[in-house]
């Protein structure tokens, strides 16, 4: 079943053309990739599915309902969101950046939000810093709270925005771990990211963009042994 | 001596209640300057563009002298309504872009947090925005409310019974004016430097 499907997208910026027809679709359960050179239109698509930027022309549906700006908010609350600088609420404790949600959108009891905080933390490994505030924290261990929180909602689809780009490389590890830990569990994953050797190994589908276009769509082990498009040959050629 | 001294609960009494109903009016107008309707928005511009832009000495005497007149009403308001209501509205421009900048300093990113995870309009602002705006502006919060102590001052012309006018008084009895006038500012200096001392502590913590 697909989850999420992008009917040709298009998309500028002050008059420049960031995405040009894009389409797309999204299995449910499966872990998507999008890769490509910076400035391709990659974190576009992935604000666009959640309604943070208005495509110009284009739909987008997300498990079979079109995303307009009157519901835009009710289809937001199926799908987390990782920022590449992490965005958490800096002044709030790692404990209170996971409960503040559930509590207040969810309408859950402090109590039952501040546990189910504990277990998402727990789970992404941070253990003993749950009254850290983020200023005290490493990125690696920031990006994790900030998985715990986009998971405290229970989405269904979870949209990665180069997570591991604004990090210490030593660091990349702890936060692949987890989302590595996420994939096939049932959450779907869409992933913007510049770790080919992970998007390789945890990808179902390889998207290839660049200039605005999905040049490539093959599976992840067919794009890394033979790209077709001389485009993608050549990025590939200078990433690895 | 004591005399004047005592003005200084007088002085802090214009200057906190002014702070307070200045600050809910600058509230007011950051609301109206952030808003989508357009007149709106102008008219909190011009508001601040015409009360930055004027001498408070001016604003004071329109306010106590002008107004009654304009409005053709026999017995004009006390002293300290005109003081305050003056105040008010000269700070609540001054405190509306310092709320402002606070509120522009925190990055997007964090109004883009709160629009994934569904976070309302009103949480929004109550419990991430603002909290963090606050931060960053108490210091420049304080700096006004020294502003508006040492502004104050001006109430004297038309009669209120601070600090200064109660200098002058001294000073008019007693034909000297070096003494009382020292005093005067005096009390003024202690104020700013205990509010000083706040900001200190303020940004330390």
């Amino acid at each position: 079943m697909q989850i999420v499907a992008v009917n040709h997208l298009c998309k500028s910026f002050n008059g420049i053309p960031v995405l040009k027809d894009v389409s797309l679709e999204v299995q449910a359960g499966c872990v998507v990739t999008l890769v490509g050179p910076s400035g391709g239109g990659k974190s576009t698509v992935l604000r666009c599915i959640n309604g943070l930027e208005q495509p110009d022309q284009g739909e987008i549906f997300i498990e079979g309902t079109r995303l307009t700006p009157k519901n835009v908010a009710s289809l937001r609350l199926r799908m987390g969101m990782i920022f590449q600088h992490f965005n958490l609420f800096e002044h709030l404790t790692a404990l209170q950046n996971v409960a503040y949600a559930p509590q207040k959108v969810l309408g859950m009891t402090p109590q039952a939000a501040t546990a189910r905080a504990r277990e998402l933390l727990a789970r992404v490994g941070i253990v003993g810093l749950e009254a850290a505030l983020p200023r005290s924290l490493s990125g690696g261990q920031k990006q994790r709270v900030a998985i715990a929180r986009a998971l405290a909602l229970n989405p269904k689809i979870l949209l990665c925005d180069e997570p591991t780009s604004a990090l210490d490389p030593e660091k990349v590890k702890e936060v692949l771990n987890v989302l590595r830990s996420l994939a096939h569990t049932g959450i779907t994953i869409v992933l913007v990211s510049h770790e080919m050797a992970f998007a390789r190994e945890i990808s179902d589908t390889l998207l290839f963009m660049d200039q605005g276009e999905i040049l490539e769509c093959t599976s992840a082990s067919a794009f890394f042994k033979a790209p077709q498009h001389p485009r993608a040959q050549e990025f590939l050629q200078n990433m690895l | 001596m004591l005399y004047i001294i005592q003005g200084v609960g007088v002085t802090l009494q214009y200057t906190l209640v002014s702070l307070v109903l200045g600050s809910l009016l600058a509230i007011l107008l950051v609301g109206a300057r952030l808003s989508p309707y357009r007149w709106l928005k102008g008219l909190a511009i011009g508001y601040v563009s015409v009360f930055r832009g004027t001498p408070l000495l001016v604003q004071l005497m329109v306010v106590h002298y002008g107004v009654p007149i304009m409005l053709n009403t026999q017995n004009a308001h006390s002293v300290f309504v005109s003081g305050v209501l003056t105040f008010s509205l000269n700070s609540a421009a001054y405190l509306s872009e310092i709320i402002r900048a606070g509120l522009d300093s925190i990055p997007r990113g964090q109004y883009e947090a709160c629009l994934v995870l569904g976070v309302g309009p009103w949480d929004r602002f109550f419990d991430i925005l603002f909290p963090q705006a606050i931060r960053n502006i108490l210091p420049s919060l304080i700096n006004e409310m020294i502003d508006l102590i040492k502004e104050s001052a001006l109430i004297s012309v038309i009669g209120g019974a601070d600090i200064m006018r109660r200098s002058r008084d001294i000073a008019a009895e007693q034909a000297t004016y070096f003494g009382p006038l020292l005093v005067a500012a005096g009390c003024y200096y202690v104020l700013v430097l205990l509010l000083t001392a706040l900001v200190r502590f303020v940004k330390r913590a």
